[in-house]
């Protein structure tokens, strides 16, 4: 009887370990998942920002054309410009091309250096942005000349 | 003793069957979960097949988008219905948004190739690019005469490995479904014709085009071609292949607000960098910048030919452009 009963012993304790290395494994589990998973999700909003620049590289709103063949890696400066007003006046629009974004091009040299919000689409309740930026080449049409811009972009998590 | 033997032959008599039959019931409930969880993993396997056709679909669409007059065949498809509106496409019930594209497509196709079209649209600066979608399943039955210059150029213009044939003008009466899944009747500057009782459970749609390429008037026929919906104006060769392609009336109308929108938003655009111009080349006067946007503004294709004269003047002058 004392022999049965001490093997009974046995064996909880042999269970009271393993679960409790089993939780123990579980957790370490769930915490480098979670960090793994918010890598990720930095990682993608990193993509969504690069990707949006690049959308934006192709918009006819801004992009240099000569009697309607657009040209690329150019951006013409007084369509962005008038480019600021008309997307402010139509988000809802734009939002399908640019999402929670905000958009901005900075004339850097020569001087005078100005800047642009082209495009801004906050989303509500936010918690993390990320930003990218990228040198550009604007053309001044009516001096028939580049200047070197960045163009900044930010999404919203 | 006897009693205790008879006592022990009847515990046995009722264990055994309550046993074979516990096993009966507990073996077919394991089996019945195990059936289901296959079914289930199966609709799950192949749910995320469909996602992955459409986020490919997504992507090829994404990139044809960018290149104008770009044409891309897609032959290795396993074989599935896709469904087509103007917001969104779907992949065997799995829905993937297009976002801002324009995107011309039968309603449904069942189909293992497909046929990617991209071109753009210009009223006359360039506003967006568009892309139509069909299959060498859908036949487009082009009835006109084929030395009619819509016709020609319709025939030079939309790209060869797109299945379609002539018929001339009076002779559909006699024209045989050919086996294709659909067909696609344009009836280019002619008449409306009635088709054959073969037609009758056939997926079959029409559209009468009247007019020259870049400006046409395009209407949807109804199912039985005795009848058409609204008339409009394809100003553009883009609206007109959009509807070729388009054999929904509805689906073609939205695609063409969506570029509608667009235009108004570079018309504002263009406006405001023609007053920009205006005031800040001044050591050029002979540079005249007076284009009227007023009509593009409100969304109508017109004035486009004024439009294209004064920045070809411009041109000229050695001036900036408008556009």
């Amino acid at each position: 009887m004392r022999k049965a009963q001490i093997k009974m012993g046995e064996n909880i304790a042999v269970l009271l370990v393993f679960t409790v290395l089993l939780v123990l494994g579980i957790i370490f589990y769930v915490q480098y998942k979670r960090g793994t998973v918010s890598e990720e999700v930095r990682e993608q909003r990193i993509k969504s920002a690069i990707e949006t620049a690049q959308r934006i590289a192709y918009l006819p709103e801004v992009q240099c054309s000569e009697d309607g063949i657009q040209r690329e890696n150019c951006y013409d400066k007084a369509k962005i410009e008038a480019a600021s007003d008309v997307m402010k006046n139509d988000k809802n629009f734009y939002y399908s091309i640019l999402g929670y974004s905000t958009v901005e091009i900075e004339l850097v040299y020569p001087p005078p250096q100005t800047k642009v919000k082209l495009y801004e689409n906050i989303k509500p309740g936010t918690v993390s942005k990320e930003m990218t930026q990228a040198p550009i080449a604007v053309y001044v049409p009516e001096e028939d000349r580049y200047v070197f811009g960045v163009l900044k972009v930010t999404v919203y998590g | 003793m006897v009693p205790v033997l008879r006592q022990h032959k009847k515990k046995g008599q009722i264990e055994l069957p309550f046993h074979l039959v516990f096993a009966l019931i507990a073996g077919s409930v394991i089996l019945l979960i195990f059936i289901m969880f296959a079914f289930k993993g199966f609709k799950i396997s192949k749910a995320e097949a469909s996602i992955d056709i459409a986020n490919t679909l997504h992507l090829l669409l994404t990139s044809t988008e960018v290149s104008p007059k770009t044409f891309l065949p897609i032959d290795d498809l396993p074989k599935v219905q896709l469904d087509f509106t103007c917001e969104d496409f779907s992949v065997d019930g799995q829905a993937k948004s297009y976002r801002n594209k324009i995107v011309f497509a039968p309603s449904t196709v069942t189909t293992t190739r497909l046929r990617l079209w991209s071109f753009d649209w210009n009223a006359p600066f360039y506003v967006t690019n568009m892309i139509s979608i069909t299959s060498p399943s859908v036949l487009y039955v082009f009835v006109a005469l084929a030395q009619d210059p819509l016709y020609k150029y319709l025939e030079e213009s939309i790209p060869k490995n797109i299945t379609r044939i002539l018929v001339p003008p009076g002779s559909l009466g006699t024209f045989k479904p050919t086996g294709h899944d659909q067909t696609r009747f344009i009836f280019a500057n002619t008449p409306a014709e009635t088709l054959s009782q073969a037609f009758a459970n056939k997926k079959i749609s029409g559209l009468r085009v009247e007019g020259k390429s870049d400006d046409a008037t395009i209407t949807f026929l109804t199912k039985n071609f005795a009848g058409s919906q609204e008339a409009f104006p394809a100003t553009g060769n883009a609206l007109l292949f959009g509807a070729i392609f388009s054999d929904s009336l509805e689906t073609y109308k939205c695609n063409v607000n969506k570029a509608t929108a667009r235009l108004r938003n570079l018309a504002q655009i263009y406006m405001k960098k023609q007053n920009y111009l205006r005031s800040n080349v001044r050591d050029k006067p002979t540079c005249s910048y007076n284009a009227d946007f007023g009509a593009l503004m409100r969304g109508e294709v017109t004035g486009v030919q004024s439009l294209r004269k004064i920045n070809q003047q411009l041109q000229q002058q050695s001036c900036p452009l408008i556009y």
